[in-house]
This record gives structure tokens, sequence and C-alpha cells, in this order.
């Protein structure tokens, strides 16, 4: 392959913080509630409101948060928007919404509101839909360490001509009390756009997320 | 922008439905306009609001499997018909993208290990088929299909591998019956896609494989010639309302194929039954095809939706209807109710020159997905 992409964006939510390449690093016990949030913790962050977050799931709260904190939006033109890419690699997949659905199986009343949850393309249908991308939408599930998967993808999208901008993004949660989250999310440019780099395309093998979240504060 | 638009052959085709195991029961099936969305046996037990769903038959397999082990065996028969149309073909040189929703989630209700992640199935699957190349698992909803076609073909296409398998599969559990029941979107009895008395999904079991190649000399005279990809971005479990997502997809897809809307022969339609889907996806096409779109047929009523096996089981019918030389009437449509300019066919229609097909699939999500295949 002979495209080396431009890392233009990094957005990321874990146990401690979120914290992206658009300037906002702010700990949840700063904002006063557990890791991914609650109905007011979009304002918080950013200074604007988000009038579904509150009814999103763990995964999806992380994602949205994540690609947020990116500041994608901002280096993105409308046209840009319109073909740019979007993947999404889990491994833990939607193990959380499935629990909750599932429990409601032996009610009278299933839960309804989780169930478009129980499958990880809807928390990526909510990250589409807040930053207009409509480009190519791919949902990987991945085996434990292999979210760099979605990099890959992202490369062939791009060297095959399917997209000049990618929005890569990994995302899982572990269920408790409360669950534990993580989600990182990386904007991909290809060179000829020109978009300043905030952190080097990382080299082959593994680790490729990881590296790139490095570029972030910790 | 410069596309790599190498070609991509289809050396091998399997498939397991309600009509049973194999290619032929599924084909026949549909072209005979016969369906297998009937009463409901093995899983009338579970207490969802439909009568009916498309069971794989018992007969279909040798043993009664466990639960978690539906999925594997369902998807393995497939993969192995494949394989022995394609003439086994060397497997070391093969890679897998499996596409599924749930993949076995009989760890989520019961106490079996699935855990409603693919990813699992899909290195079962690979082990068990000693697939030598790339794995991929793809959970894009009811898009999986189309989607994993597409990451297929871009592998093909650059010599990642010289094969590989593209697998859907999806069996039906109580979970998925009584999560689509209570989002009001069963139809209580056998659905009736693009009909004004449409009242929601019938869902099915099953799976579908294609084995596809970059050799010219493996090729069953089926090439893979376009792919396209798009989301709504309105909207996670709806559709855009004038279905710009859909028609973007197929844009991209005709564009990748290098060909017009004018070339394409026969449309086989994503057709759910869902009221907004339906009307959706046909205002999406009419705008793709300037006045009147192709025939176009689906064939959820008769195989139910299958979810992640269904875009590539339906690949499988769009690809029979190019060889067959015609197109099968829509199972169950009596008062079409969308878009008259989609040309839903309505009796057997001759198309004895039909050369290109186009495939489309729309998920939660607001993934939309089209191919095209030329045979």
């Amino acid at each position: 392959m002979t495209v080396t992409p431009v890392v233009a964006a990094i957005g990321d939510v874990d146990r401690r913080r979120i914290a992206g390449t658009a300037g906002l690093h702010v700990t949840w016990d700063e904002l006063g509630v557990d890791a991914p949030g609650d109905g007011r913790t979009f304002r918080a962050a950013f200074g604007r409101g988000d009038e579904t977050f509150r009814r999103l799931d763990v995964a999806s709260r992380a994602l949205v948060l994540a690609s947020e904190a990116s500041g994608l939006q901002d280096l993105l033109t409308a046209a840009q928007r319109e073909a740019s890419a979007l993947i999404v690699a889990t491994t833990i997949g939607c193990l959380d919404a499935d629990r909750q659905f599932a429990a409601s199986l032996d009610t009278e009343m299933r839960d309804a509101p989780i169930f478009p949850y129980t499958l990880p393309s809807t928390c990526l249908g909510e990250v589409a839909l807040r930053h207009g991308l409509r480009g190519i939408s791919i949902c990987l599930s991945v085996a434990p360490g292999d979210a760099d998967d979605a990099l890959g993808e992202a490369l062939r999208v791009l060297v095959a001509g399917e997209a000049e901008t990618a929005v890569v993004a990994t995302v899982d949660v572990l269920r408790g009390e409360p669950p534990t989250c993580a989600a990182t999310v990386v904007l991909l440019a290809h060179p000829r756009l020109a978009l300043p780099p905030v952190a080097a395309w990382p080299a082959p093998g593994g680790g490729a997320f990881a590296a790139i979240r490095r570029a972030l504060p910790a | 922008m410069n596309r790599t638009t190498a070609e991509v052959f289809v050396a091998g085709r399997g498939a397991v439905t309600g009509f049973g195991a194999g290619r032929t029961a599924f084909a026949d099936g549909v072209f005979a306009g016969r369906t297998a969305v009937l009463p409901r046996r093995r899983t009338a037990q579970f207490d969802v609001p439909t009568t009916v769903a498309a069971e794989i038959p018992a007969a279909a397999f040798p043993t009664a499997w466990p639960l978690a082990d539906q999925a594997f065996h369902t998807a393995a028969l497939a993969a192995h018909e494949a394989f022995a149309e394609a003439g086994e073909p060397s497997r070391r040189e093969t890679g897998l993208v499996l596409a599924s929703t749930k993949a076995d989630l009989s760890g989520v209700v019961g106490d079996g290990d699935g855990l409603g992640q693919p990813w699992r199935l899909g290195e079962r699957i690979a082990r068990a088929l000693e697939l030598g190349g790339p794995v991929v698992n793809v959970s894009c909803a009811c898009a999986s299909g189309l989607v994993a076609l597409a990451i297929a073909a871009r592998r093909l296409a650059v010599g990642e591998c010289d094969r590989m398998l593209v697998l859907g599969v999806d069996v039906l559990h109580e979970f998925v019956l009584a999560g689509f029941g209570s989002l009001s979107a069963l139809d209580p009895g056998a659905c009736r896609p693009f009909d004004r008395a449409r009242r929601g999904v019938s869902l099915g079991e099953g799976a579908g494989a294609l084995l596809l190649t970059r050799h010219r000399r493996e090729s069953l005279g089926v090439v893979l010639r376009g792919h396209g990809g798009a989301n709504d971005a309105c909207h996670v479990t709806g559709p855009d309302r004038q279905g710009a997502g859909l028609a973007l997809a197929v844009r991209r897809a005709l564009a990748h194929a290098g060909i017009a809307a004018s070339d394409v022969d026969l449309v086989h339609l994503h057709g759910t039954a869902t009221p907004a889907n339906d009307s959706t996806e046909a205002m999406g096409l009419v705008s793709v095809f300037a006045g009147r779109t192709p025939p176009a047929f689906g064939t959820k009523a008769q195989t139910g939706h299958t979810l992640g096996a269904a875009g590539v089981l339906e690949t499988i019918a769009a690809i029979e209807s190019l060889q067959r030389g015609f197109v099968p009437a829509n199972f169950g449509l009596d008062d079409p109710d969308v878009d008259p300019a989609l040309d839903l066919v309505r009796s057997p229609r001759a198309l004895p020159r039909a050369r290109t097909a186009l495939k489309v699939a729309s998920g939660f999500g607001g993934i939309q997905a089209a191919v095209v295949l030329q045979a």
C-alpha cells in the first residue's frame, strides 16, 4: 500500500478522563460523574447540548464523547463529511446492552429502547448522524488486541480511492457498576488533503491505536 | 478519485435456508414461487408477536445441534458447498469475511459460551475449514453481507490473498424475535414486502456463502463488478425519508463498477416489509434510475429476513436471476403501495439478455450498501 495517511485528530475516553486534540482534557472526577456520563455530561464537557445523549447506551456515549473531543467536526468540510468513511472495531460488542435486553425477556415489558443498541452498528450510526458522515460505514467484530484492524481497513479504503478521510474508532464496555468503557476516535486523512498531523502514523504491527493515543495527555 | 477496480470473480456458492440445505433448494424454492415462512415450530415456545418464521428444517442437518452450535454448523454447511462448487481450491490462500449480527447468543440467554460476538464464530469457522488467509468479522446489522463482500473485494483487488470466503449467517433466537417484536416491527403473519397491507418483518435463519477469487480461471462466469456504501446519517434505526443514503450507496457502486444506471438489468431489493423501509427504498432507487427502474424483486417473503445472512443469500438470488434469465414474482405482493416507478415484478418475467444486477441492503446505524454483479 502506497498511502501514508495523516492522523488529523484524536479523541479518547477512558475510565479516568475525556481528552482530545480539540483541546479538551477533563477527568470524570472534575465532571462529578462516572464514565461515560449522564444527561448533563455533553454540555458540561463541550458547552452545548446534545438532545439525545441521555438515551444512548454506554458504548454510544463513550464513542460520541470521543468523537466530539477529537474536534473532527471543525476539520472536515461538508463535502468531506459527505464522503468520509466511518469504521468502528469492537471486541466485547454490545454485551452490556445485550444483557440489559435479555434481562427483560422474562418480563411483560421488553426493553425496546435498548434493543437497537444490541447491534454494534448502532453506536456507529450515532457518530455518523452527529457529524454528518455519509461515506462507507463498517463495524468490525475483532478478537482481543485486534482493534488495529479498523485502522488497516481504513487504510485499504483510502488506498482504493473510496474515501479521502476516514473516522476510525474502537469502543468497548465492560459490564460493572459503574461499567468500564473505553473509546478512541481517530480521523485519518489522505496526505493530498494536507491536513496538519497531530500524531505520527504508526508503523505496521500491533499497538497502533495505543501509539496514536500517546499523542494525548495521559 | 482513482479507484482500485481489479476484477473479482465468484468461484463458488452455498446456501442453507428455510428451504433446506443447498443452493439448489434455496434457488428452486424462490424461483418456483414458494415460501419457507411458515408457522413456527422450533421457536414456537417463544412468546413473540408473530405466528411465523422461516426456520431451517430439521432434515437439513444429520443431527439436532445444541443452540450454541447452530450458527457454526449452518455456516459450515454453506461454506463446504461453496468450496465444492469451486472444485475444492487450496484453502491456504483463502481468507474469510464472516457477516453476522449476533452469531451465537447462547451465553447471553442461557449458560453457553456465545456472547453475541461474531469474531468468536469467525475464528472457529476459520479453524474448522483450515483457512490460511486473513479473517475479518463484520457486524453491520442487516447490511452485513454486502459490507462483507466489499471488504473481501478490496483485499482481493490488491492481491492480499487469492480467495476470500464471504459467509453470512444468523440463526433464530428468542432474543432476536423478541427484540423485533418489542419494536413492533414483526408482521403477526407472513410478511408482504411493498404491499399496501404490509405490517412488518418475518424473520428467518440461514447461511449464505460466496467464494470470491481474483483468478478468472476459477470464475463461474460471474463478476463482482462494483460496490458502494453510505450512511444515512439521520437516524440510527429508521431510514432517510427520501432514501437518499441508499441512492448514494447505489451511485457509488455504479461508479465503482464503471457503469451507468441504464446498464442495470435487474435489481434485488432489500424489501423488509416495514412500511417506512419499503417506501423509502423505492424512493431512493427511483431517484437513481431516470424514469422507471429495472425489474425489481425481493425474497424476504420467501426466506424471511435472515439478518446477517441476508446480503449474501440475496446476492446469490440475484446471480441466479441473471443465470436463469428471469426474475421471479415478488411473493405476497397483491397491491403495491410504493412509488410506482419501482418496477416490482408481479409475475415471473423473462430477461434472457440480462447481464447486470444490482443488489442493495440497509441496516441499523444508517448503513446502506450496494453491489453490482455481472454474469
